[in-house]
């Protein structure tokens, strides 16, 4: 028991001194992350779900857009010079945000979507089961609605009247 | 003139020319003619209430004498003056007058020549040929002789057929056994109680005057039988003593004594003999008391005990009865029948108190064996039981009374102690030995109407729908249902307890299972009455080869409708409509029979519906639900939209860094 909490924290120790390491030879890197993951962590900060939905929603449209940015600076110089002049940028800017923003938009604009996907396919399917019911109806007479309340079958006649 | 009823297309009778001269007490005389002969005949026409004796008409067919009105033939005719079919009787017209036309008439005292040659020879010629026929006349009375010619030489007898054996005797002019029994009820006797017949005819020529109806006819019988019948039928008559040789031996009242027709024949031949003194019956040492009466002779005793039935048990389960029948009777014959019918003194006293009636009628049987069967008040010969019924059939009392003798089972202790064994009897004994079960049956086909149709095997239906038809014959239903059918007064099914009685007593090919399944009231199905009705018209109508009955087919397609209704699906339905209609056109019930009897049609439909049902409430429920979800199709978007926006996300995410480090990597 001591010997497995002793090997975590030592774990811990190696993962954060790696970290660290590496925080200290990209820090340019890691400041333009920083600044342009601002709406990620936003957002983290709002998603109270356990899944992280909006968390990763935004997260993944922001890190698209703040990705270029890295990429140009590990492409022309990795320093801070650099770094603070993409910063200065406020198309950069625009970027980033712009595509926190768009996950923003697929997280609200969804369950709409999903809404009215099931919406269509739970009428689709009713559609189908009164289609059934009136064929029955039809073979066997409004007697085959049985004890049942006679309104399912009422209805059915109806959509037969209506559908002509 | 009205118009003319034909009979059978070949005698004509008119209906507007009545003959009351040769009326008969239930049947009424027209002029009729056969229009190939010049012959003399005469129409009965009869009441539908009274049968007829179709038996003895068919026995004494081609009767070679005219001392005997002949029956020429008989049929059913529809009768313009009643508006209904009645039965018709075609018989010689004598040519002479009724000798009596009312009791009352005195007419001239017929001479020794006269009653040989004028009434006694045609008379013994005919009951010869009717005896050798096996047929009883039971209808020998002076007012029922006719004049033959017009000379008024020779008296023929009148018809014997227009109602039940002895009907229509006065007591007096029937033997002792038969004036016991029930007036109804007096049965076909035999030989002998015709000549006793011939007896009081002969007395009644002699006098020239009917002998008068007793004001007591109970008291009338009780003298008959403690002073002898010819003691009280002759009085104080003044006779000449070769008339007293034939009187005593034709009235007395003991049949081995009495005369034959082979003893009449030898004093018509001129055998004379002294008179036989009448032989009174053995008086006991001391009078028994029964009822109130004190009676000496076991007959009297036996008519007594009948008579009070109801009292006469406890009389008889006494000591006082027991010693009377054993001591003061001194009659061996009559305890050993009395100990074969009860089981002897033990068997008296051992019989269980709800069965007193039935006991006394055993000890009845038992000390008179020859006298009519007597049970609670009911007095009758075997085979006078079925008249009485059909008679009466509408009297409550009446058929009280005969079920509760066929319930007695009283003809087999009867049977026991009959010294005369015939095949008639026989029969009748097995026929009532089964009619308890018929009688106890509760559903149409069974009970009482059942034994009336039993125990007259010539009688019509008496179904209130068909009984103006006078239906004799189950092939005859078939035609009758349609006419009623045709009418407007449509009783509410074609079949009531009387026609299934009728049915299942005349025709033996209509067997329980027919008849079983009509009072069946399990059964639930649509119009399960109409159809069994249908199943057993349709087999009488195959079995009488009845030709097409649209109507009657039209009226069991109205009868069918909730049958038809009961097929659930409506293709079947319709389909089973369409063919229902086309049976009703060809006007054979079998056919609609067969529509409805496809059991397996009906339970594939059955089956069918109900998988219908079922799959029709899951339909229902998956409905029920899905339009919860739709209800709740917000909460459900909610967590799936949050899912697929981050699945978006995360794939163009991923798309989207994948280009850009492609695009930096070239």
């Amino acid at each position: 028991m001591a010997a497995s909490s002793a090997n975590a924290a030592s774990m811990k120790v190696i993962i954060f001194a790696i970290g660290g390491g590496l925080m200290l030879f990209t820090l340019p890197t890691f400041l333009l992350l920083g600044l342009g993951m601002l709406p990620t962590f936003a957002a983290m900060m709002v998603d109270r779900r356990r899944e992280k939905y909006t968390t990763l929603c935004v997260g993944c449209m922001n890190f698209v857009g703040v990705l270029p940015f890295v990429a140009q600076l590990w492409s022309e110089d990795h320093s801070y010079a650099k770094a603070f002049e993409i910063m200065a940028d406020p198309f950069a800017w625009l970027s980033m945000l712009g595509a926190a923003g768009l996950g923003w938009c697929i997280y609200l604009l969804a369950p709409g979507v999903v809404s009215m996907g099931i919406a269509m396919r739970i009428e689709q399917r009713i559609a189908r089961l009164r289609r059934r019911q009136r064929e029955l109806v039809e073979e066997w007479g409004p007697g085959v609605a049985g004890a049942l309340d006679d309104t399912d079958s009422q209805k059915a006649e109806r959509e037969k009247d209506r559908d002509g | 003139m009205a118009d003319l009823v034909t009979l059978n297309e070949r005698f004509e009778i008119d209906p507007g020319q009545p003959l009351p001269d040769f009326d008969s007490p239930s049947a009424k005389a027209y002029v009729c003619s056969e229009s190939s002969k010049s012959a003399d005949f005469f129409a009965l026409v009869g009441d539908p209430k009274v049968p007829l004796r179709v038996e003895a008409i068919n026995g004494l067919k081609g009767f070679p004498h005219h001392n005997l009105m002949r029956v020429h033939d008989h049929g059913v005719v529809n009768w313009t003056i009643t508006g209904r079919r009645m039965p018709v009787l075609i018989l010689d017209r004598p040519r002479g007058a009724r000798l009596f036309s009312d009791p009352g008439q005195i007419i001239e005292p017929f001479t020794d020549e006269q009653l040989a040659r004028g009434f006694l020879t045609p008379l013994v010629a005919a009951m010869r040929e009717m005896s050798q026929r096996g047929v009883t006349h039971r209808n020998i009375r002076p007012d029922n002789l006719f004049y033959s010619d017009v000379s008024r030489r020779s008296v023929m007898l009148g018809e014997c057929v227009s109602g039940p054996p002895g009907y229509f005797q006065p007591d007096n002019c029937e033997s002792l056994e038969c004036a016991m029994a029930d007036r109804t009820a007096r049965g076909d006797g035999g030989v002998l109680d015709d000549l006793f017949s011939v007896g009081v005819t002969l007395l009644s020529l002699l006098t020239g005057r009917m002998l008068p109806e007793p004001s007591d006819p109970q008291r009338m019988i009780f003298d008959r039988i403690n002073f002898g019948s010819y003691a009280c039928l002759i009085g104080g008559t003044r006779l000449q003593m070769n008339m007293v040789e034939v009187l005593r031996g034709l009235l007395t009242d003991d049949s081995r004594e009495r005369w034959t027709i082979r003893d009449l024949e030898l004093w018509l031949g001129g055998r004379r003999l002294t008179p036989k003194q009448v032989k009174l019956p053995t008086r006991a040492a001391r009078p028994l008391t029964v009822g109130g009466g004190t009676y000496e002779n076991v007959r009297a005793v036996a008519h007594a005990i009948g008579r009070n039935w109801s009292t006469a048990a406890e009389m008889i389960r006494g000591q006082d009865f027991d010693n009377w029948l054993r001591r003061s009777l001194g009659d061996e014959a009559v305890v050993e029948a009395v100990n074969k019918v009860t089981g002897g003194a033990n068997g008296i006293q051992n019989a269980p108190k709800d069965e007193d009636a039935r006991l006394v009628t055993r000890v009845a049987i038992g000390l008179d064996p020859s006298a009519p069967i007597r049970h609670k008040g009911f007095s009758c010969h075997i085979d006078g039981v079925g008249p009485t019924l059909a008679l009466n059939f509408n009297d409550d009392a009446t058929r009280q009374k005969v079920a509760a003798f066929v319930s007695s089972r009283s003809v087999g202790p009867w049977m026991s102690v009959q010294t005369r064994s015939k095949q008639d009897l026989l029969e009748l004994f097995s026929k009532f030995d089964k009619l308890p079960t018929l009688m106890n049956g509760t559903g149409p086909g069974y009970g009482i109407e059942r034994v009336l149709y039993e125990l007259n095997e010539d009688i019509h239906c008496m179904s209130s729908m068909i009984e103006h038809l006078y239906v004799t014959d189950p092939a005859e239903v078939i035609p009758s249902l349609e006419a009623v059918a045709q009418g407007q007064n449509r009783p509410p099914i074609p079949m009531d307890r009387h026609l299934a009685a009728f049915l299942g007593a005349r025709s033996p090919d209509i067997e329980d299972r027919l008849l079983r399944p009509l009072g069946n009231s399990s059964d639930t199905r649509p119009a399960i009455d109409a159809l069994n009705v249908i199943r057993l018209l349709a087999r009488i109508q195959t079995l009488s080869r009845n030709g097409p009955m649209p109507a009657l087919c039209q009226w069991f397609v109205e009868l069918m409708k909730p049958a038809v209704n009961g097929f659930h699906n409506l293709k079947a339905r319709a389909a089973v409509e369409n063919n229902v209609m086309k049976a009703s056109e060809s006007g054979q019930l079998a056919e609609i029979l067969k529509i409805f009897d496809d059991q397996k049609a009906q339970q594939r439909d059955q089956q069918g519906f109900a998988r219908a049902q079922q799959e029709f409430s899951q339909c229902a429920v998956q409905i029920a639900q899905m339009n919860l979800d739709l209800q709740n199709k917000d909460s459900l978007a909610a967590e799936l939209g949050e899912q697929a926006a981050a699945v978006i996300s995360g794939v163009v995410g991923s798309v989207g860094t994948t280009a850009i480090v492609i695009l930096y990597l070239i």
